[in-house]
């Protein structure tokens, strides 16, 4: 089981747009795939038109009166689960650090399932907190969108910074510019520049589209309702370039 | 979460699925795709070892690629698959998808798999939705499909497939599959696709002496019964779907010639005098075509145990063979094919056939059961006293003359019914069985020997081959000596066994001396 997190500071970015795009990928090649709603907003979950509620809230998930399997929903894609949000959530952070080792839970709960799924997408939100940090512990690659401004980029070697220090099992990082608009000049130098300026931002870029953001309309995936639009092109390479960091022996 | 898994309903009547969606329809909204043809081939060895073995083994036709899909299900319910595959059919295991081999190889051995059934129809994929639009619930409806051989169509049926997570719709759902008269069914159809299509898995019952009917009907018969296994044999023999076709149609040709040979006198003397020399001619073309397979089929043994593993060694042997074999198919594909074997086939079935009526009545001559037990009786004492006659110094020649005398006796004992107690008996065919494996072990590995002499001297004389080859010729031909001396020295022993069981027998019942060995060996026939 590899576990994938889109995760940034900031909001807006298209953290949940990628993991959509990339779970449904991922179940596409016939990897059995979970992608776990992380944010109270619900966003991926209302994607699949899964209802946004959990039996028992996040404080039943991490006291463990309930597993994630008793939450776990079949979306509408082959060999896609969801885990759903629920606005309890929002209190994750309270929770979890009433917890023993707070920083572990989500790897943990996660643990039971690492012989039923191929691949774990969490969608975190927006914040930095216990639960990000938890997300970081927990994953393979962390998976950074970056808006092309030069903010983004020191956000991003702040993070980068920060998982360097962590202690013990580290994730890949690694960075991807989001909702690039290429009429823009400054757009468009940021994506030549930045892959070369740092080692852990790949070329592989998602362009700013209108069909991305009529995800929230049909409610699936891009691929499924714009096969041919230029996202899905982009959504797959991305994938295809997580995916073989994802096989790359350590 | 997935299309696999999932509970599949079968209805008494057709109509019982249609009334299945049309429940489920009042409840739910449901949401149908458009039919899709579908082509659903079943494959299995002519004697299907997957149905015997609970596997099933299907190609699934894509309609525009003309590629099939290969799955394989397995008897605790898993499933393999492999595909796209775009090979023929018949194919041997070698010729099977690496996915696949390594469950097929244990059950199938050298037979081929080969088309049993096929059926065309088509089937619809729906699913189940919810106030949000999402499903729910998945179905599947195959429609009743047309079987390529059938006279019945293959029922249709429903798959229900809950989706993780909605346990309660697919619950429900169930429910209304239940009133309306639906049965869950077996995920394989192969069952079902064989008894619409009528194939008796059972296969056709092994024949055997009717006991009560005139010996002249009683042997008719279970020689036409053999003549239906040999025409059986015939088609897979020519086209070389796998070797056993041979072996079976060689099988019933001994049959017959050892039933003519022993309970014979019984049918009309002209007859006789016809069959014997047709029956032999028949054997007689079937052995080189039969030595070479099986001098192929042992080939992997005999080099796997080669010094320094040189089995490159004997590649120009193997080319040989190969040749050698094409060679001598295509003269047994002519025998096959000519008017003679048709004009053999055609007399043999209707003289018997007419030898097999009988009206009822008693008329002169004897009732089958005493032939039988006369023959049984003396065929085993020939081979007692053949037995008890080799010494360590006797000539090959005796040990092969016995092991015929040994067939004989087994194969008067297969058209034996069924034994009334087999508890006692069961134990001397086990003695019979030992006997005939020493004496096919000792005979088969020499006539090897001799046989790979003969292939070397040709490959000499062809200057198509090196002394390596020659070297690794002379390790394996070591080797069957070695089998045979083993198979020697421990013949006494495994008579002894045999001939004392016998003597037990008649010790245990003086009062029928005679008869009682015959049925201490004859009960095991089963
Ligand atoms: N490449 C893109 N082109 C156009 N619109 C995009 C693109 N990516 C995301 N969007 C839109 O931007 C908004 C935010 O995207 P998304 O929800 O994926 O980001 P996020 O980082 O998950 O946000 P949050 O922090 O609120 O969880 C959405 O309306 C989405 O449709
Ligand atoms: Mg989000």
């Amino acid at each position: 089981m590899k576990v994938v997190a889109t995760y940034n500071i900031k909001g807006g970015v298209g953290k949940t747009s990628t993991a959509v795009n990339l779970a449904w990928f991922g179940a596409r090649d016939g990897l059995r795939t979970l992608l776990w709603d992380l944010d109270p907003q619900g966003s991926a979950t209302y994607m699949f038109r899964v209802k946004p509620k959990v039996k028992g809230g996040g404080s039943a998930l991490l006291t463990g009166k309930r597993t994630l399997d008793d939450g776990i929903k079949g979306t509408d894609f082959d060999r896609l689960d969801l885990m759903p949000a629920d606005f309890s959530y929002r209190n994750l952070d309270l929770d979890l650090d009433s917890t023993k080792r707070p920083t572990d839970r989500i790897r943990r709960l996660l643990t039971p399932l690492r012989k039923e799924y191929d691949l774990v997408v969490l969608d975190c939100p927006p914040s930095v907190s216990l639960v990000s940090e938890n997300v970081v512990h927990a994953c393979d690659v962390l998976l950074v969108p970056l808006i092309p401004a030069m903010l983004s980029v020191r956000t991003y070697d702040q993070l980068i910074d920060f998982v360097d220090t962590m202690p013990g099992r580290k994730p890949q990082v690694m960075g991807f510019l989001s909702m690039v608009d290429s009429r823009k000049k400054a757009h468009r130098e940021f994506t030549d520049r930045l892959p070369n300026d740092h080692a852990s931002v790949v070329p592989e870029a998602i362009p700013s589209r209108v069909v991305i953001e009529q995800m929230a309309e049909e409610r699936a995936p891009v691929p499924v309702f714009a096969p041919a639009s230029s996202a899905t092109t982009a959504y797959e390479a991305l994938w295809t370039r997580v995916r073989s960091r994802l096989t790359e022996p350590a | 979460m997935s299309g696999v898994g999932g509970q599949c309903w079968v209805g008494p009547a057709s109509s019982a699925v249609p009334a299945a969606l049309a429940a489920l329809g009042a409840d739910y909204t449901v949401a149908m795709d458009r039919p899709v043809a579908t082509r659903r081939m079943w494959l299995d060895s002519i004697d299907l070892r997957l149905f015997h073995r609970g596997m099933a083994l299907t190609a699934v036709e894509n309609p525009v690629s003309g590629a099939s899909m290969l799955e394989l299900s397995l008897p605790d319910g898993a499933t393999a698959t492999a595909g796209p595959d775009a090979l023929g059919w018949p194919r041997l295991l070698a010729d099977l998808p690496d996915d696949l081999r390594p469950h097929l190889e244990p059950v199938l051995g050298v037979r081929a798999l080969l088309p049993v059934v096929e059926a065309s129809g088509t089937s619809v994929a729906g699913r189940v939705l919810d106030a949000e639009g999402k499903t729910v619930l998945r179905l599947v409806h195959d429609r009743p499909a047309t079987l390529s051989t059938g006279r019945d169509p293959l029922p249709g049926r429903l798959w229900l497939i809950p989706l993780r997570g909605y346990d309660a719709v697919g619950q429900c759902a169930a429910r209304i599959a239940q009133r309306v008269g639906l049965v869950p069914d077996t995920p394989s159809r192969y069952p079902a696709a064989l008894r619409a299509a009528g194939v008796d898995p059972g296969g056709p019952p092994r024949a055997v002496m009717e006991t009560g009917l005139p010996a002249r009907v009683a042997v008719a018969r279970v020689l036409l019964s053999f003549l239906g296994e040999l025409e059986a044999a015939v088609y897979g023999t020519v086209d070389d779907v796998d070797i056993e076709f041979l072996h079976d149609l060689r099988v019933a040709v001994r049959r017959s010639r050892s039933a003519v040979k022993l309970l014979g006198d019984v049918l009309p003397p002209a007859l006789v005098a016809w069959a014997v020399p047709e029956l032999k001619l028949l054997g007689d073309l079937t052995t080189p075509s039969r030595d070479l397979d099986v001098l192929l089929q042992q080939l992997p043994t005999l080099t796997a145990g080669l010094a320094g593993g040189r089995r490159e060694d004997v590649e120009p042997l193997v080319l040989h063979l190969a040749g050698l074999r094409a060679d001598e198919r295509r003269r047994l594909v002519i025998g096959l094919r000519s008017p003679r074997f048709e004009r053999f086939r055609a007399r043999w079935r209707s003289s018997l056939l007419a030898l097999t009526t009988w009206d009822g009545q008693p008329r002169a001559g004897t009732i089958a059961a005493e032939v039988l037990v006369e023959r049984l009786d003396r065929a085993h004492r020939r081979v007692l006293r053949h037995g008890s006659r080799i010494t360590d110094a006797s000539p090959a020649e005796d040990l092969h003359d016995l092991r015929k005398r040994v067939k004989e006796l087994r194969y008067l004992l297969e058209v034996l019914p069924p034994p009334t107690d087999p508890a006692d008996a069961r134990v001397a065919i086990k003695e019979l069985k030992a006997l005939q494996d020493v004496l096919g072990t000792f005979q088969d590995s020499e006539a090897q020997r001799e046989a790979l002499c003969a292939l070397g001297t040709d490959l000499m004389s062809a200057d198509a081959v090196s002394v390596r080859t020659i070297f690794a010729m002379g390790e394996m031909a070591a080797r069957l000596q070695e089998d045979q001396d083993t198979s020697r020295a421990r013949f006494a022993a495994v008579f002894e066994r045999f001939s004392q069981r016998s003597v037990q027998r008649q010790t245990a019942d003086p009062g029928r001396r005679r008869a009682a060995p015959v049925t201490a060996v004859a009960g095991a026939a089963r």
